[in-house]
């Protein structure tokens, strides 16, 4: 069940993952996307039939804390990094009416 | 001996009997930057200022006698993928190209709090992603013994600043191979540590169920003083392991009783001669010194790859899509929020990045997630309980940490599927979750050197640095 490497998919595949790419580059993932998809098909030869997935190599167990403040940033720090900041909050362009 | 070929536990000890100052230890490191990052650049960013004046600070306490650790002093580097608190940190992309983090990672809060001494932020390959430092937005590494040559990646800048004497240990991280394959390309010592044992607080998330911190030294000795010290439950980190590290057995340089199997899977083709020499010439020392080594046949070495890199572009696919513009990083001008998130991480992310960001959207997108994804996860856990089962016949695994000695700058970039089949030697020990050291044992026509892996089962960082303090007294690489 080898899937089609098209233009479409590439689409696709740049929609989900938020990128934008120009035809040139699209040309190029559309080859390497199908290249490693060729590589990794050895795994459907595999018989899995009543294997578990793996997730984690540990047991993971969930971790519960109180919900106190430690050692935490100070809350201005924070937004040093922010592109654009306005009085602790962070900017972003338009969100309504978009579209 | 001059201080730069000291290793990190010498620098300590001279520092602490006052045979030398902190001052001096980091101008035997500062020689060294002078001299050769010009043309090697192992760091993407230097602190001179904040180095000298912590030295200042340190030295007070040790004319005090207030001593902090054995490596209290010694001036280090760190991957710049681990976040450090008002010193800026890129994780070689263009996307963090002006990121300075509000808080530590807690494995250089621990050195710190040890008195060793932060320098600077090592290059690697954009979040982590290649084998050869060269997707790096900041430009490659060159490999210390030979510049035309990559020192391997992606914690190349840390295992080549160790190799040049920029400083005297670095912290690597490795989600694939990322610490041990430049530590072999560079001759110097490497540890993965089991999954788990050391917090990835701080460390910026590539395939979190893979990715490790760990150190790149001089020599075993060393490897296991920073380990100690970086070690250890952290409850920042909900999958930091909340066992008690036993501490080191006394042992003798006699290995009876210690059992090795040879992976011959990982020597058959594509692995250059020299290679597999050095492997069977450590097979043969080991032998000398008592332990029983045969040959051990693990199933399913050819899954290791295909199921590595579903894994991991998935993980990396989810973990990156943080990068959006809006609470750091790289803001691309847009009109809509929509156009702001899809040309910032179109501007910001390099075309290696990318790459692996659409394979693992693809794995996971709907119609594929059974197919790739689950069915990765499922030969995933095969290939586990295969290495478990080795570990009942077996102590220690020995192995290539890579199929070829350092690759010329460029060739990687070439063949980019050759360069992810290289990852077979190292990425099952991510997958599985198990500690592997690369020691640096041989060297190439050429003079490159070669360095074996040693993969022990998890929690056997004890018995494996035993492994490698006993086998680099064997390499024909002896400093």
């Amino acid at each position: 069940m080898k899937p089609i490497v098209d233009e479409g998919l590439i689409n696709r595949m740049c929609l989900l993952s938020k990128l934008g790419l120009n035809q040139e580059q699209k040309e190029r993932a559309g080859r390497d996307l199908a290249q490693i998809l060729d590589y990794v098909d050895c795994l459907e030869q595999v018989d899995v039939s009543g294997v578990e997935p793996l997730y984690q190599v540990l047991p993971a167990e969930n971790v519960f804390r109180k919900d106190e403040v430690r050692d935490g940033a100070e809350n201005m720090d924070l937004f040093l990094d922010a592109p654009e900041q306005r009085e602790g909050y962070v900017v972003v362009p338009r969100t309504i009416g978009e579209g | 001996m001059e201080i730069r070929d000291m290793t990190a536990l010498e620098v300590g000890e001279a520092i602490r009997r006052g045979e030398i100052s902190i001052r001096e230890a980091l101008e035997a490191a500062w020689e060294a930057v002078a001299e050769r990052e010009d043309r090697l650049h192992c760091f993407i960013t230097l602190d001179r200022d904040g180095a000298f004046s912590r030295a200042d600070e340190l030295q007070k306490e040790i004319m005090r006698g207030e001593i902090r650790s054995p490596l209290m002093g010694v001036p280090f580097a760190v991957k710049d993928n681990l976040c450090t608190k008002g010193m800026r940190t890129t994780c070689g992309s263009g996307i963090l190209e002006h990121f300075t983090p509000a808080y530590q990672a807690t494995v250089v809060e621990r050195l710190e709090r040890a008195g060793a001494i932060l320098i600077g932020k090592t290059n690697m390959d954009e979040f982590a992603m290649g084998s050869t430092t060269e997707t790096s937005f900041f430009g490659p590494t060159r490999n210390p013994w030979e510049e035309s040559h990559s020192p391997g990646g992606s914690s190349g800048g840390s295992a080549a600043a160790v190799a040049a004497g920029e400083c005297f240990f670095t912290l690597g991280s490795d989600t694939g191979g990322s610490i041990r394959q430049p530590a072999s390309h560079c001759g110097v010592a490497g540890l993965k540590p089991t999954y788990g044992l050391v917090s990835r607080f701080g460390l910026v998330a590539y395939a979190s169920s893979m990715d490790q911190v760990g150190p790149i030294t001089k020599d075993f000795k060393d490897c296991r003083a920073v380990l100690s010290l970086i070690a250890g439950k952290d409850d920042r980190d909900g999958t930091s392991w909340k066992g008690v590290i036993p501490p080191a057995k006394a042992r003798t340089g006699d290995m009876t009783g210690l059992r090795v199997g040879i992976l011959t899977g990982l020597l058959g083709n594509g692995t250059d001669a020299e290679v597999a020499k050095t492997v069977w010439n450590a097979a043969d020392y080991l032998r000398g010194r008592g332990a029983f080594v045969e040959e051990c046949h693990v199933d399913g070495l050819d899954w290791i790859v295909p199921t590595y890199y579903i894994v991991a572009t998935a993980e990396a696919s989810s973990n990156l899509s943080r990068y959006d513009g809006v609470k750091y990083g790289h803001r691309a001008q847009a009109e809509g929020l929509e156009e702001m998130y899809r040309k910032t991480r179109s501007e910001g992310f390099g075309d290696e990045v990318k790459k692996r960001i659409l394979l693992g959207t693809f794995v996971l997108s709907e119609g594929f997630y059974d197919a790739y994804y689950l069915r990765a996860l499922k030969v995933r856990r095969l290939i586990r309980d295969a290495f478990d089962r080795a570990f009942g016949s077996f102590d220690v695994l020995l192995c290539p940490v890579a199929p070829t000695a350092a690759m010329k700058l460029g060739e990687g970039l070439a063949d980019p599927l050759r360069t992810y089949m290289a990852d077979i030697d190292t990425a099952f020990a991510n997958l599985c979750g198990l500690p592997a050291i690369s020691v640096p044992f041989g060297e190439n026509a050429s003079g490159l050197p070669i360095g074996v892996q040693v993969v022990a089962d998890r929690f056997g960082e004890d018995l494996l640095l035993w492994v490698g303090e006993e086998l680099e007294r064997g390499s024909i690489r002896r400093r």
